[in-house]
Parts: C-alpha cells; structure tokens; sequence
C-alpha cells in the first residue's frame, strides 16, 4: 500500500507537469500541427512579458526579505526574550498563516485604498496630502500584504532552530568576550541560516507564484505579473499555447528554486544545531528593549489581523461602504443576503466543505502513506522520492490548475468537483507527507517491530502503533489541508465551472458588485478558518516546527 | 520478586517433547549484504531447546543482524533459519516468514515500549493481537505482569515508567504470549550497574523457571557469562570461538577472542617446542627487544621454531614484585625486569602499565606499595597461552 501511494503521487504531479510541457509546443487546438517553439516565440515577443517577469521577481525578493527580517526578529521576541506574554505571542503570530491572502488584500483596499480607504478619510481633512504616497494598486502593495501573510512561514522555519540550539555555543561566546550584538551577529545568525534560507527560498518560489493578491491589488490598474498573465491567457478568448508556455517557464523555475532548496537542506540538516546541551538563555532586555519588542509584535499583529480584519467587519457591517464606519447604523443585510438570497454562497459552502474535508483525508492519508516508504520501506530510493514528492509544494497553483485543466479538459472529469479536488490533493499532499515524514523520523522503528515480532500483522501494527504515535502530525496536517484548502484560489479559478464555485471563487465574482457582499462573505470564510485555527492550536502548533 | 510460576507450556513439535536437548534454532549459512558491506559471512548457530545462547562481540560484529534476521526483521541474502523444526527462512526455498509468523519474543535494547499505551496494554498487546478473549487475556497479563513485579502499575501510562520499569515491562510483554524462543537485543545496556546486576539475576530465573530458549545479544562478556550457558562471540560477520563461558574464556580460541576479553597479547617469534604431556606443547618465543618467555600450546597443527606466533595472557596473572638483583624465589615463575608506568585505582584492586622488553602489558593487581619506576614482572608458564598467529577467523576468511 504505501508503494501505491508513491505511485499515485508520482503521476499526480506528471500528469499535469507533462500535459503543461506538451500543450506548449502545440500551436493548434484544432488540428494536428508539427511541435514547435512558437508558443515561446511569441511569449518573448510580448512587450508586457518582460514587466511580468520585472513585477513578479520583484515581488518574490522583496516579499521574502520583509518577511524574513519580520519572521526572525518575531521568533527571536517570542523564544529568546523575557517578555510578559510569550506563549500568547508565539500562537498570535501564527495567525495570518491561517488567513486567506486573497481576503487580506481585500480588507487592506478597505482600509487604506487610495481616496477610498478608512486611513485616508481620517487623515484628508487635517493633511489632504500626507498619504499621496500610500498606493495599494500597485507592486508595493502587492509586496507589502504578502509579506504579512508570509511572515509567520519564515518565523515557522526560524524557531524551531532558534529554540533548540544548545545555549553553550552563545555562553561559550560570551564568556570569551563577545558582546551581544556581536554574538548575535557571529553565532546565533549563522546557526539559523540553514533553516532561514531554507525558508526563504520557499518564500520567494511561493510568492511569487501567488495568485490571489496580484489579482486583487495589481489588476485593477492592469499591472502585469506572471500569473495573472496566465488567468488572462485562460479567459476568453483563450491561448492555451500561449498560457503552457509560461506555464512551463515557470514550473521550471520553480522546480529548479524548490530542487535547489532541498539539496541546501540536506546537506545542511544536522549542523551544530541539535537538541542536546541546554537550552539557551532568554535575554533580560532592557526597558527600552521591553518597548521596542512590544511596539513590533503590536504593530504586526495590528497590520496582519487587527486593523484589516477590522475593516472588513466594518464594510460587512455597512450598507453602502463610503470609505467611514457610522456605528449607529449597523447593519446585517449584506449577511442576509449573501446567506439567503444569493444562490451561489450555500452551493459554494457546501463545495468548499466538501473538498476541504474530503481533500484533506485523501490528502493525510497519501501523505501518510508516502511518509511511512519515505522512512520504513524506500532505502536508498527514498532519498530520490522524498525530494521529487515534495516539487508540487513550490509550485504555484494557478499553473497546477493550468496543468489539470489541459491534462483533462477533454475528460468527463472537467467541469465536475472532482477536477477541482484532483488539483488540491495534487498540490498540497507534500505537504503532509512532510510533516508527517519528520515525525516519523523521531519514531523509534523498534516500536513497530517489537509489535511485528509480538504477533501483529502489518495493518494491525498500523492501526494500534504507528497511527496513534503519529495522531498530532495527522490532526496538524489535516487541520492544515482544510484551511488551504478552504481558501484556495490559484486552482480554483482555472477549474470551476457552474455549480462548482467555492467561497473564494464567489469572493472575486461578487468583488465587481458590492463590497459589503464581498466582505459579508469574507467574515463567513474567516470564520471557517479561525475555528480551524482554534483547533490547530489547541492541537498543538509544535508539530509544524520541526 | 516472588511470583507464581506459570503454567509448563505446550511444546511445538513432537520431535521437540521428545528429546530435552533438541536443537530448538538453527541458523545455516546466514549471508546479509548491506550493499558492498558484508555484515555476515555465512553464520552458523545451534541452540538446543531451553538452552540460552549468548552472541558477544564488539560492535559491528553482526551478532544484532543475526539476532533481527532470526526475529524476521531483516531479510539475510543467504542461508537458513529453522525455529522449533519449522524454517521460517531459507533463500534456497524461498521461504521467508513474517516476524509475527514466528512465534516469537523479543526485548529490545530501547525497550520500545509503546508510550500511548498502559503498562496492561503494552503487555497484553501479543495476546489482543492473537484475538485472545479479553477476560483471559487480562488474566494472563496480570500473571506476567505480577512475575516481573509490575502489577501495582498495571494501569500507570507507560511514559511515566523508569527505565527499568520500561525493561520490565518489555520483558514482560515478550513473555506474555508463552513464546519458546525469546530474543534480547543488549537487554541491560540502558540500565546503571547495579540495577544490571539485579535484573541478570533475576532473569536467569525466570529463564529458568519459564524454560524458554532464549538468545540474548551483547557486547559486555560479563553480561554474557552471567545470563547464557552458551557464548558465541562474533567478529567481522564470522564467528571467532563457541563454547561454554569457562571454556572459551580461559582458553581463548584466537588472539582475536583473547584481546577482546582483555588478554595482554605479545607477538613474537616461537623459539623451541618441546612436548609437555596432556595435548599441550610448551614453547618458548621471543618477543619485543630480547625478552624470552615461554608458555603452552594446545593447538594441534604443528609449530616450527622461527614461526611467528603470539603469546597471551590475563592481567590477573601478570605478578608484580619489588624489583630484584638476585634470581629471586625459586617458585618457577618466570621474572622479566620491567618499568611500573603508571598505576590506577579501580576499586578492589589497581590496574598498572607496565613496560617490558618495549611492549606495554596490562597487570592486575592489589594496590602495590611501590610507585612507578623498575619492577620485576612475574609470568607462570602454564598462564601463558601461545597461538600460531595473530590472526582472527575473520582474517582467515578475508585471505580466502
């Protein structure tokens, strides 16, 4: 069984990585025609390509040095920091991890849109000017909201190692007469690098690649990236040929950026950082420390959840949203009616629900699966088929569901929910065999032996060993696979037809009526994702530090 | 500990109840490969039914791949593996059994007792899994588990156990079922000394109480003196010397087994052989710069003057005296002048370096009252053991 699902995961990512590469040296869609690189011919002939690639680097670079130097100096706060408050810190810095990115853009354009936003009402009339500057259409404000979605990745990746490194390599610098900074600068840095810059490079590849903020924020004012240029080709009326080819330029960037991030961390892995010696000392900082650290953690909190999320409610709340809150007149009929009376938000519920739930089982369960011959079975092929695994993870999901759409469009698949729910697991089962794969590797295999050799068969050491043992990376990652799955967008656009939307598809079609529907609905699908987070953290996060 | 003793159990085979001493396991031609690594070189082992086996040898030995290949834990390349008349393995016939086919118990090193699971759950997993009726199986549990002084825990979780409650609790769960072949991978090695020396004693009872075959892996020959009436110690994926513990203690089988119980081994060249009476050749060989000694050799392939050959013998019977001008007292030991290099306490005794013709030797002795500097080193003839090289078997079969 486990083999089975290697297998299956193998041909999840062929099948629309191959459909992609072909589609791009077809011309035709009509008739047979000799393969040719015309497709890429005219990609490089566009003039907007180059602004594309231009606006889409810059987002990855920028995106991942913001959220890298936030990530760390947060993680640093919450583990090696005397600060009151911790432990609530070190979960709410979580939570824009588990937002939806598309939902975030949305409640920033309400709060700080040019002209329209709350900030700007409240500041026109003592300083008209002072907040010229301050243009969310456009690559910054791309920037600037993916990098407080991304930053609880890097603080994920950072404090796992920054917790656990032993405090005898800081001391020993101390006591020889290092100062803080210089420690700081010398060792602790260097011994968090592996797993920042591993972080980071999935950082920039994801990003980059991310549809749903491009599309809310650059759009609008027709700013070109990569995959909002590969919606376009998919529109009507449709270039096919022309979206492979970007499709493939892209996944292979992609796959050289994950392949090359995988290679960095294995031979990276088990630098000076381990669990034994003891664990550092947190630092006794300083008044002025004291409020430097709270002013960041406030003002992140306050720019990733509090202030949009606020906004958004506000808007939710208005009937007809002018850019000011007027409190005596709340209001829930944008609720009512996006609950009630438009048609589309109980069927899309009801699709989100479903393939949230049912994708994040097929998911865990694969990924569980291809966890157990990653570590029990694979020997010397495990070291190829972990890696391979784990390429759909660094690719982006608008070009999964490029790949999906081609491979089966001619399908009676297409157009159904299950196109839709083969695209999710496709793109997100690593995900679990990952987090399952490393709690695995903390297993003692004697554990399961000892069973086999006490009389178990292999499916009964399955279910009364290994599957109890592994319950917290099982419950953490499907929690996880729902709230993705929840949110998704990138696929989801590309693959749903009528009578298949989900609330994140609706979310963009209602986005050109009312914005109080919009955001009614957004609250709707936040809620879904915060009860999940609840969960997620009473389950325990410590499972996705590893 | 006192418990009740468990009912006899039922024999497996007809041939087995027949005779007491039936070999119970028997490993043929045993060969695994991990990759260009051969970690064992066609092993061989008998274990007659109730007997307890010992395999000794350093670490990388292979004496722990025999043992998961008998469990079915590794799958060897070659050869043949028979439990209670039944092959459970043979690369010839193709036949190669689940570990949970085999009827078997095993106490591993880590003890791996699962850590979501009661004391009574632990123990009374093989008979849930052997779907046992609940009321009998907690019986039986209770029984194992008030055997091996467990049963006020019976409910505690597992995680909350110390380590030699854990070991407890492993080996209680390998004894559950009534398995005749119970295997121990390095069972003590997790445990502090004293409480090693409690849990050896205590279950060389139950071994004895219970008759199972058992064969426990180690690389503590203390350990495997103490707990088996059978050693076999291993090298390199062969097998060095077998034989009961005296036996193969005082008379090691290879210079390898004697270093590796701590034997000084001097290397030399034979000098003169003159028959002794009784098997035994006395020799004389020259080691290091000049020094002439001389010993016995129980061998039977012929040894020519000018061979070479090596001369071993224990730290206890290394002498130490004051160092002599005169011939000494005439008690037919042999007196060697020497260097008293360094000296450590050790408890019961001292452990001393010493120097002799250019070779470092090991003496264990009394504390002396005389520090470092000349001593006379005293050997008696018959302590001193020759062998016709330092090679080991491994050696041997690498050359062929």
């Amino acid at each position: 069984m486990p083999w089975l699902a290697v297998v299956i995961g193998f041909l999840l990512i062929v099948g629309p990585v191959a459909a992609t590469l072909l589609r791009s040296i077809i011309t035709s869609d009509t008739e047979l025609t000799l393969p040719s690189l015309a497709n890429f011919a005219k990609l490089l002939n566009n003039p907007g390509m180059a602004e594309a690639v231009g606006n889409t680097l810059a987002t990855g670079i920028g995106v991942t040095l913001i959220s890298s130097v936030l990530g760390c100096t947060l993680a640093w706060i919450v583990v090696r920091t005397d600060i009151g408050g911790r432990r609530w810190f070190e979960v709410l810095n979580l939570v824009p991890f588990f937002l939806s990115p598309y939902v975030g853009a949305m409640s920033w354009l309400y709060f700080a849109a040019p002209n329209a936003g709350i900030v700007q009402k409240l500041v026109k009339p003592y300083a008209p000017h002072l907040l010229d500057w301050l243009n969310l259409y456009s690559i910054g404000g791309v920037i600037w909201v993916l990098s407080l979605f991304y930053t609880p990745y890097i603080y994920l990746f950072v404090i796992g190692p920054m917790r656990s490194m032993d405090g005898a390599l800081e001391d020993a610098a101390r006591v020889h007469g290092a100062r803080f900074w210089t420690t700081t600068r010398a060792i602790t840095l260097p011994l968090i690098m592996p797993a920042l810059l591993s972080g980071a490079l999935i950082v920039l590849v994801t990003s980059a690649g991310l549809f749903d903020v491009p599309l809310a924020l650059a759009s609008p004012r027709a700013i070109h990236t990569i995959p909002t240029d590969i919606y376009g080709a998919v529109q009507y009326p449709t270039d096919f040929g022309y979206a492979a080819a970007l499709g493939t330029l892209t996944m292979v960037a992609t796959m050289l950026c994950s392949l090359f991030q995988q290679r960095y961390v294995r031979s990276r892995r088990f630098d000076t950082v381990s669990g034994k010696g003891y664990r550092p000392r947190p630092v006794r900082l300083s008044p002025a420390g004291r409020i430097g650290a709270y002013t960041i953690e406030t003002l992140y909190l306050a720019m990733g959840v509090v202030l949009p999320l606020m906004a958004l409610i506000m808007v939710s709340l208005s009937s007809l949203w002018t850019g000011t809150f007027n409190p005596s007149r709340i209001t829930f009929a944008n609720f009512r009616y996006v609950w009630f009376n438009y048609g589309l938000t109980q069927q899309a519920l009801q699709n989100s629900l479903f393939l949230a739930a049912v994708g994040a089982t097929i998911g865990v369960t694969l990924g569980m699966l291809q966890a157990y011959f990653v570590r029990r079975r694979g020997g010397r092929i495990a070291r190829i088929v972990e890696p391979v695994l784990s390429l759909p993870l660094g690719i982006p999901g608008i070009i999964i569901g490029l790949g999906f759409l081609i491979l089966l469009i001619r399908t009676p698949l297409y157009s159904t929910i299950w196109i839709m729910l083969i695209a999710y697991v496709a793109h997100f089962f690593p995900f679990a065999m990952r987090s399952i794969s490393a709690m695995l590797l903390s297993l003692n295999p004697e554990l399961e032996q000892s069973a086999r050799a006490s009389g178990a068969t292999w499916l009964q050491t399955m279910r009364y060993v290994v599957l109890p043992l592994l319950r917290p990376a099982l419950t953490a990652s499907w929690l996880m696979l729902f709230v993705i799955f929840i949110r998704e967008l990138g696929a989801s656009i590309l693959l749903y037809a009528q009578g298949t939307e989900t609330i994140s598809v609706v979310l963009v079609v209602l986005s050109e009526r009312n914005f109080g529907y919009v955001a009614a609905l957004a609250v709707t699908q936040l809620m879904l994702l915060l009860g999940a987070f609840a969960l997620f953290a009473r389950k325990g996060a410590s499972i996705l530090e590893r | 500990m006192v418990a009740e003793v468990l009912e006899p159990p039922v024999q497996r085979t007809a041939a087995a109840a027949q005779t007491q001493a039936a070999t119970y396991v028997r490993v043929r031609g045993l060969v695994k490969r991990f990759g260009n690594y051969t970690a064992l070189g066609g092993v061989g082992i008998e274990v007659a039914e109730g007997d307890t086996l010992a395999l000794l040898g350093p670490s990388g030995c292979g004496k722990t791949t025999t043992l998961r290949c008998i469990a079915g834990l590794e799958t060897p390349d070659e050869g043949s593996i028979e439990i209670g008349g039944l092959p459970v393995f043979d690369s010839a016939r193709r036949i190669d059994l689940m570990p949970e086919q085999r009827e078997l118990g095993i106490v591993f090193q880590s003890y791996a007792v699962w850590p979501h699971m009661t004391v009574a759950e632990n123990v009374g997993f093989p008979l849930k899994v052997r779907r046992m009726p609940k009321a009998e199986a907690a019986s039986q549990t209770d029984e194992v588990l008030e055997l091996v002084g467990l049963l006020p825990w019976r409910d505690r979780s597992a995680m909350l156990l110390s380590g030699g409650q854990q070991q407890r609790v492993a080996l209680a769960r390998a004894l559950v079922h009534k398995p005749r072949l119970v295997l121990f991978d390095e069972p003590m090695s997790n445990l502090d000394a004293q409480l090693r020396e409690q849990m050896r004693i205590e279950l060389k009872l139950l071994q004895q109480r219970l008759n199972f075959t058992a064969i426990f892996v180690t690389h503590d020959q203390t350990e495997a003196f103490a707990l088996a009436r059978h050693v076999v110690v291993m090298n390199r994926g062969h097998i060095e010397a077998e034989g009961e513990p005296r036996g193969i203690f005082r008379r090691p089988a290879t210079a390898f087994v004697a270093r590796f119980f701590g034997y000084n081994v001097l290397p030399g060249k034979v000098q003169t052989v003159t028959d002794a009476g009784g098997g035994a050749h006395a020799v004389d060989i020259a080691v290091g710069d000049g020094l002439r000694l001389g010993g016995l050799y129980y061998g039977t392939a012929p040894l020519r003057a000018g061979a070479p050959a090596v001369l071993c013998v224990r730290k206890e019977q290394v002498g130490l005296t004051a160092p002599e001008t005169a011939a000494g007292p005439r008690d037919g030991r042999q007196r060697v002048p020497a260097m008293l290099r360094a000296s450590s306490f050790q408890g019961l005794h001292d452990e001393h370096v010493v120097i002799a013709g250019g070779i470092e030797l090991r003496a264990i002795q009394p504390a002396l009252e005389f520090e470092e500097g000349p001593v006379t080193m005293t050997l008696a003839r018959e302590d001193c053991l020759i062998m016709p090289d330092a090679l080991s078997v491994a050696d041997q079969k690498d050359i062929a």
